[in-house]
Order: C-alpha cells, then sequence, then structure tokens
C-alpha cells in the first residue's frame, strides 16, 4: 500500500502545476481516487460528512449489474452454441459470450472514456464516476451482433450529445446509456432489430432468432399465447431470460434482484419501480381489453409485458437513474408508472418498434422537469409562507 | 411527519418527530460535572457571532468592568456585547477582511462588575417592557436573546409571536438541564416571568429525557419532545406549531442563558457562569464542565493529540480556533479527530465501522457506536439528484432544489420553497454524497436576503 502511494506521488509529479502534464491532471486524479478516498478534512460547516460519496453510490449499480453481466454472457453464448448444434457446457458458453461481449464492453469503457477525458481535460473538470455505469449499461442493451464501430458511434453520441454539451453528469437531461442506443436504434436499424441480430453464431449466415416480443407483434389475436409458447418461450423461460435478446436484458428473474438490492442501499427509487410495474398492469390490462377482431394482436396477458423485453432491465437501471428520472417522491412515481405506459402504447400501438421502454424511459425524461415542478408548487403552496 | 400528543398531566404536551437523523456516536457526554480551571484569560469572539457587524468599544491595554460593553453592531449601535470578565485587554486578533476574530481579557485577581439597578423578582410582573429593554440592553443582556428565522439578537423594538425557551435537544450537544440548572431553579423562573413580559406565548421545551431536573422546572415544561437530530430545536419546534406567517418571527433563548439573563434583571450584574457539555471522539474528558463564558477550551478539554474543536453539535457547530475560546452562544464543545488521512479502495469496503445516514454500507447492521471525523470522505461532484438531502430535511425545504435557485440567482423561488424555515441544522450538507456545501450555501443565502432587506 505504501509503494502504491509512493508511485502514485512519484507519478503525480508530473501533472503538477507548471509541469508538463498539468492540462492532463483530470485524467491523474482520475486514477489516483480510484486507489485512494481523498484525505481532504472539511473547511466549512457541518464539521462531519458521511461515509457515502458518488464513487461509492455508483459502485453499487455496478455491483447489481454484475450478474446481469454474466448471466447475459452465458445466454447469449448458449443460444449461440444451440443454433451451431452444439450441446453447450456452462463454461463453455461463457466463453463465446464473453468472446461476443468483452469487445463491445472494452469499446464503450474505452471510445467513452476517452470523450470523457477529453471534456474533462478541456473544462478542467474532474472525471465523473457515473461514466463506469453508462459504459456498462450501455453495451449490456445491445443485441450481440452489434458492430464494434457501431458501439463506438453508439456511445460517442451518448456520451457527447446526452450529457456533455449539457455540461457533464448531473447536467444531462437524458439518460446517456439510453441516447447511445437510441442514436444506434435508428441509424442502423437493421443492426438493431429485425430477427436476425440476436444470435452471435461464428458462421456467416446470420441465424435466424426472433424475440418473443417480435413473435408477439406477427402473432394474431388468440395465437399470441401459443405461438410463444410453440417457440419455446414458455414463462419460465422468458422471466429467467433463456431467450434471445439484448445481451443483458433478457431475465427478469435477477432484475427482481438488482431492483430489491439497490432499494435496499438506497440507491435507486422504488416509488420509480413499483410505479412502472403498476403502469405495465394498467396499461397492459386496458389494451387486453380493448382488443378486439380488428386487432386481436393486442392480446397478451399483461404479466407478460413485464418479463418480455427490455422492461425489467430498462426500469431497474435506467428508469432509476438519479440524473434524468424526478428527485421528489410525488414526481417519481407519477415518472415510473407512465413509464410503464407508454411502454405497452409504444409496444402495443406502433407496428415499427417490438419495443418500447427505451422510447418510454427518454419521453419520460423529457417529462420528469415538468413532474417535478408540479410537486415543488403543490409543495410550496402548502407551506406557511416565510419571507 | 410530526404528531402532538396530550399526556396525562395536561399541562404538557409531547411532540414525536418522525425524520431527522441520529447517530450513535463514541464518544457520548456523560452525566458527570466536574469544576474547570479558573482561567487567566477569557475571551469574546465577535467574527463568531452571526450577522454582527462589530465596532470595538476598547483597545488592547483598557481596564475593563465585567459586563461592560466590549463591542456594539454598527447595524444598531444600541446593541453592544458584553464583557465576560474583568481585568486588561490583553490582545484584539483579526482574522482574514479585517473580522475580529478574538478579544481576550486577561482577568484580575478581584474581578470587578459593571452594576445596575436591578429589579427585585416580585417586581417583574409590574415592570413595563420597555423598562426591561432599556436594562437589557444596557447591560449587554440583550444578545442572549435570539431572534428566529435569522439567529440573529433581536430588533430592538421587535414583538415576538412566540418567545421558546430550550432546555436542549437530542444530538444538539447542549449541557444537560439536569446539570446545568442545578440549583437555578428560582432564577429559571424569574427568567420565564421575564418572557412573560415581551410575549403572552412562552414555551418552554424539553427532550424526551432531561435527566432529573428540580422540579419547578420540569413543572414549567411545556412540551417534551420525542425524535432524532434536530427535534427540539427551538427553529424546528416553531416549524412544528406555527400556523400563520405572523409567527414566523419569534425569539428563543437556552435554558442556560435564560438564567443568566434572569441573573442579571434581578441582581444588576452580568452571570458569567456556563456549564459545558465535552464530548466527541478525541476528548478524554466526555462529560460536563463548570466553568464561565468565554472560556479558553483548552481549560475545558487539556491540549491533546491533533483534533479539531467544534462549538456544539459536529452538524452544526462551527470549528474553533486550537487556542480559541468558547463562543458565546456554545453549551457544548465537540472534540473530534482531523480524517485527513487518505483511504486505500474506501469506496469498495464493506464499512461496517463507517458512520453513514444511507444503507450503502455495512455499519447499518452494526448498532454499536461509531467514530467521526472531520474528513470529506469524497470529492466534490455535481448535484446528481439523488435526493438525499430532501429526505432528511427536518423542515421540508428540498435542499438541492433551493440550492439551484441560489445558484441561478432566484433569490424569490428560493423564499417560496422555504429558504427562512432552515433551521441551519447541516444535515443536508452532511448527507450529501457529492459533497456540495448545501448548509454553507442556504445560510450564506438567508444572511445575504436579510441584509439586502434592512439594507
Amino acid at each position: 500500500m505504501k509503494n502504491l502511494k509512493q508511485a502514485l506521488d512519484r507519478l503525480g509529479t508530473y501533472f503538477q502545476k507548471g509541469e508538463k502534464l498539468e492540462a492532463f491532471h483530470p485524467l491523474y486524479e482520475a486514477i489516483r481516487t480510484i486507489f485512494f478516498v481523498p484525505g481532504d478534512a472539511t473547511v466549512r460547516m457541518p464539521a462531519v460528512r458521511d461515509s457515502l460519496d458518488l464513487k461509492r453510490f455508483m459502485s453499487l449499480v455496478i455491483v447489481a449489474l454484475i450478474p446481469q453481466t454474466l448471466f447475459g454472457m452465458i445466454n447469449t453464448g448458449t443460444i449461440a452454441l444451440v443454433a451451431e448444434g452444439v450441446t453447450p457446457t456452462w463454461g463453455h458458453a461463457l466463453y463465446r459470450g464473453a468472446e461476443a461481449f468483452l469487445p463491445m464492453l472494452v469499446v464503450s469503457y474505452g471510445v467513452g472514456l476517452t470523450w470523457e477525458g477529453i471534456f474533462a481535460i478541456v473544462r478542467g473538470h474532474k472525471i465523473s464516476e457515473g461514466f463506469l455505469v453508462t459504459g456498462l449499461l450501455f453495451p449490456l442493451t445491445l443485441p450481440p451482433t452489434v458492430p464494434l464501430w457501431q458501439v463506438a458511434a453508439g456511445i460517442s453520441f451518448g456520451v457527447v450529445v446526452g450529457k456533455e454539451v449539457f455540461g457533464g453528469t448531473g447536467r444531462n437531461i437524458l439518460n446517456p446509456a439510453l441516447t447511445a442506443r437510441a442514436f444506434l436504434f435508428f441509424s442502423y436499424p437493421v443492426a438493431m432489430s429485425g430477427d436476425t441480430v440476436w444470435v452471435a453464431t461464428r458462421s456467416v449466415d446470420a441465424v435466424t432468432g426472433a424475440t418473443p416480443l417480435s413473435l408477439a407483434l406477427g402473432a394474431k389475436g388468440e395465437a399470441v399465447p401459443e405461438a410463444l409458447f410453440r417457440s419455446g418461450y414458455s414463462f419460465w423461460n422468458m422471466f429467467s431470460g433463456q431467450i434471445p435478446g439484448s445481451v443483458g436484458e433478457t431475465s427478469a428473474l435477477l432484475c427482481i434482484f438488482s431492483a430489491v438490492f439497490l432499494c435496499a442501499v438506497g440507491v435507486a427509487s422504488f416509488r420509480i419501480i413499483v410505479g412502472g410495474i403498476l403502469g405495465v398492469l394498467a396499461m397492459g390490462a386496458l389494451v387486453a381489453l380493448l382488443s378486439s377482431e380488428l386487432s386481436p394482436w393486442h392480446w397478451i396477458n399483461p404479466v407478460n409485458h413485464l418479463i418480455m423485453g427490455g422492461f425489467a432491465f430498462g426500469i431497474t437501471f435506467m428508469a432509476t437513474d438519479p440524473v434524468s428520472a424526478p428527485g421528489t417522491d410525488g414526481a417519481r412515481w407519477a415518472y415510473g408508472f407512465f413509464i410503464g405506459v407508454l411502454t405497452v402504447i409504444v409496444r402495443a400501438y406502433n407496428a415499427a418498434y417490438a419495443e418500447g421502454v427505451m422510447l418510454a424511459i427518454l419521453f419520460m425524461n423529457l417529462f420528469s422537469p415538468m413532474l417535478e415542478i408540479i410537486e415543488i408548487k403543490l409543495r410550496t403552496g402548502r407551506r406557511v409562507p416565510n419571507v | 411527519m410530526m404528531r402532538f400528543s396530550e399526556s396525562l398531566d395536561s399541562m404538557m404536551k409531547t411532540l414525536t418527530v418522525k425524520n431527522g437523523f441520529s447517530l450513535n456516536l463514541s464518544g457520548q457526554v456523560a452525566e458527570s460535572i466536574k469544576e474547570a480551571p479558573v482561567p487567566a484569560t477569557v475571551a469574546l469572539m465577535p467574527g463568531w457571532i452571526p450577522h454582527v457587524k462589530p465596532r470595538l468599544l476598547v483597545k488592547e491595554g483598557d481596564a475593563i468592568k465585567g459586563g461592560a460593553p466590549l463591542f456594539e453592531d454598527k447595524r444598531n449601535p444600541v446593541v453592544s456585547y458584553p464583557s465576560p470578565g474583568a481585568g486588561v485587554v490583553e490582545r484584539i486578533t483579526f482574522g482574514p477582511r479585517r473580522r475580529i476574530d478574538e478579544v481576550v481579557i486577561k482577568l484580575d485577581e478581584e474581578e470587578r462588575w459593571e452594576r445596575f439597578e436591578p429589579i427585585s423578582p416580585h417586581g417583574i410582573a409590574s415592570v413595563a417592557p420597555d423598562t426591561l429593554r432599556l436594562m437589557l440592553l444596557k447591560g449587554g443582556a440583550w444578545p442572549l436573546l435570539r431572534e428566529l428565522p435569522f439567529r440573529d439578537h433581536p430588533d430592538v423594538s421587535s414583538r415576538p409571536a412566540h418567545i421558546i425557551v430550550t432546555l436542549g435537544w437530542a444530538g444538539g450537544h447542549l449541557a444537560r438541564p439536569s446539570l446545568a440548572l442545578q440549583g437555578e431553579e428560582e432564577a429559571f423562573l424569574n427568567g420565564l416571568a421575564i418572557l412573560k413580559r415581551f410575549s403572552s406565548s412562552v414555551h418552554v421545551i424539553a427532550p424526551s429525557d432531561v435527566g432529573d431536573l428540580p422540579k419547578p422546572i420540569s413543572q414549567a415544561i411545556t412540551t417534551r419532545i420525542r425524535g432524532n437530530y434536530p427535534a427540539g430545536d427551538p427553529g424546528h419546534y416553531l416549524y412544528c406549531i406555527r400556523k400563520e406567517a405572523s409567527e414566523n418571527r419569534s425569539w428563543y433563548i437556552e435554558a442556560q442563558d435564560l438564567v443568566a439573563l434572569a441573573r442579571f434583571v434581578t441582581e444588576g450584574c452580568f452571570y458569567p457562569k456556563r456549564v459545558y457539555a465535552v464530548g466527541g471522539n478525541a476528548s478524554t474528558v466526555c462529560g460536563h464542565v463548570l466553568s464561565r463564558l468565554g472560556a479558553p477550551v483548552s481549560t475545558l478539554e487539556p491540549l491533546g493529540a491533533r483534533r479539531r474543536q467544534v462549538g456544539g453539535s459536529p452538524f452544526s457547530g462551527l470549528f474553533l480556533p486550537a487556542t480559541g475560546y468558547m463562543n458565546f452562544f456554545d453549551k457544548g464543545l465537540t472534540l473530534l479527530p482531523v480524517g485527513d488521512e487518505e483511504d486505500l479502495f474506501g469506496f469498495l469496503r464493506g464499512g461496517y465501522n463507517r458512520p453513514s445516514q444511507s444503507r450503502t454500507f455495512l455499519s447499518v447492521f452494526n448498532k454499536g457506536p461509531l467514530e467521526l471525523d472531520c474528513g470529506m470522505h469524497g470529492e466534490a461532484r455535481p448535484c446528481i439528484n439523488c435526493s438525499r438531502c430532501a429526505q432528511v430535511c427536518p423542515v421540508a425545504i428540498l435542499p438541492q432544489y433551493t440550492m439551484k435557485c441560489m445558484v441561478a440567482g432566484e433569490v424569490e423561488e428560493a423564499l417560496a420553497h422555504g429558504l427562512l424555515d432552515c433551521i441551519e441544522c447541516g444535515l443536508c450538507a452532511y448527507v450529501c454524497p457529492s459533497k456540495i456545501e448545501l448548509l454553507d450555501i442556504l445560510k450564506t443565502a438567508k444572511a445575504q436576503y436579510r441584509k439586502e432587506r434592512d439594507g
């Protein structure tokens, strides 16, 4: 530990004021603070400060994402191996999944951190740890076959346009990871949706593996549950996540664990998550009731909406991003609820998009300041004035 | 978030407060009392008294009587602060921007005190409020009263809606009333009679565990307050009881100051005795110390290893210099480790021993006392709108938005949010994971608003 400190101190001399690398001080500081929480004492009141800092806050989200990442790789590998006609073992599947996913992760972190670094150096800011979450979330929302240059383009858009142009962490309106994904989704729809992007085989020909959502969209009426079942998508398969899809999003079961963990440590707001679930169930039930012979594809058990596609992942990790979500309790309920409602509306009524959660969250990101203002106005109206 | 309940004793109410926050900390102040050695010097620290613009009335080398005015407030020169002892002005030290840090008085062997015409305890009920007002102003006892919401001394012509006498509050690091008010029953009751001359609504509030109080005092308590820090802070209590805007301008006074005020009125001579609660995990005393107003910190707690001194609660107290003196209003002294060591992988540890309001450390399972220090425990970051500050705010301000209003210069909006209700408890800044100086921003905003309003 002492050696490490000395080595860092020695390295630090090059980044001091007046030295050659002075401009790159944010980079040095980012590295140093990974190892050491700085020993600054308080200057102003209050004399004492909580042990919680933003680094720990964000690291807990990463901890919650570890199971998703591992399972996502195993699932991706398993589906690829099955498509190739090989009986998958755990190790083999993990290896194949890692082969597909790790390059995406490395590109996402590498390119994103480069942008973060550039902005930090130019602005003289510190590098914020929020990116560590964005850089992991983003590849988890991508299909395993996406080309790496698209990962780079997406994360660049997400970091620069989604966050830095607004002034960096804390000032962004939209969730950067979802902004990045939306950019790819609308720019390169062929690589992001359809039936051929979900299976990462080594063969040259694309292998078809429809997601439950695209099946549901294609099937008609009472045939939806049957179509799902015929394709091997039983409730358990979808719930546990053993289905094709974006790398990290498939398992609702793991999302429940993560959501409970994040709410228990107080990093995510349970109001957003519960609100979102209620929204999906309410709108899902309404849509199912309104299904008619003219629109038979609307008939889906509302609970299925919770476990198909990326809803569970989105509501657990994306919607609860504190920066782009509202900060007041009532607004959080409304925000979550409308994410759920909009997710189902997009899924049911927009034939072009099988998945709605990304759009729903981005849309509600835009409305979150308004929800906040409404609640603040209500609360200040109830106060005894004091001027 | 609060509930009133009437107890069997129909005169007394109990107020239960749900939010707020307390830590189980080591270095709690024990229920013991000892006498401090007689100090050679005492001091007044004008720079530590909020809002005042001091104009010194003495210079170095002057002989001064105890209780004689030491400096007056430029904003209204009628208000002066008294000398805490009799002797010679030994030195006057200045801080940055000519702030007057300390006026140190070397005490005479035999102290001589400024004398005023006393009012007999029986005469209080019939004396005119203006006579009392004048006497308190002349004798320097007026600033013992404090006015909400700014916590300044009251405006000379102010008519308070309520006067709140506080016997201390949870985590407030005031001396236990059972020790501090020993033998002061009569003065306390006289004090209440004096306050009644200024307002018909006098509240005496106390935390739910005050220890064994003398009966006359415990009978005078109107409300007992149950809850975590800062439940029972006078500003917080006012926030709980007020019904309309006119009540915002109220006074408060701490029990020991009330005793001093009453003794000044009935004896005609400034009363310097104070009992201090000395604690904190860098303290070796951890008990009560009987001393006097403006006593040197070193007589309360022997100088020791590197540590920091906070006057009062660690959440809201001001740092005192190591060689410093107790501030005019302080009834407590908290000594804490400096906490400026780098922390290897600090953010990845389990943290079974790390005090935190959040549930992000294993310390949620640790019921034992934890160690505080004065470290920042992280770097400053932009606000991420996590709302931890709003969760702990005892007066339901939304500190993160109020802070943004102030940064954007939207004073009116900040006021609508309840800026002036802020009781400066410091919990918002304590919990902030982005280490934003919320308390400092809100306090400065309040003071700034006041300055602009009153010119």
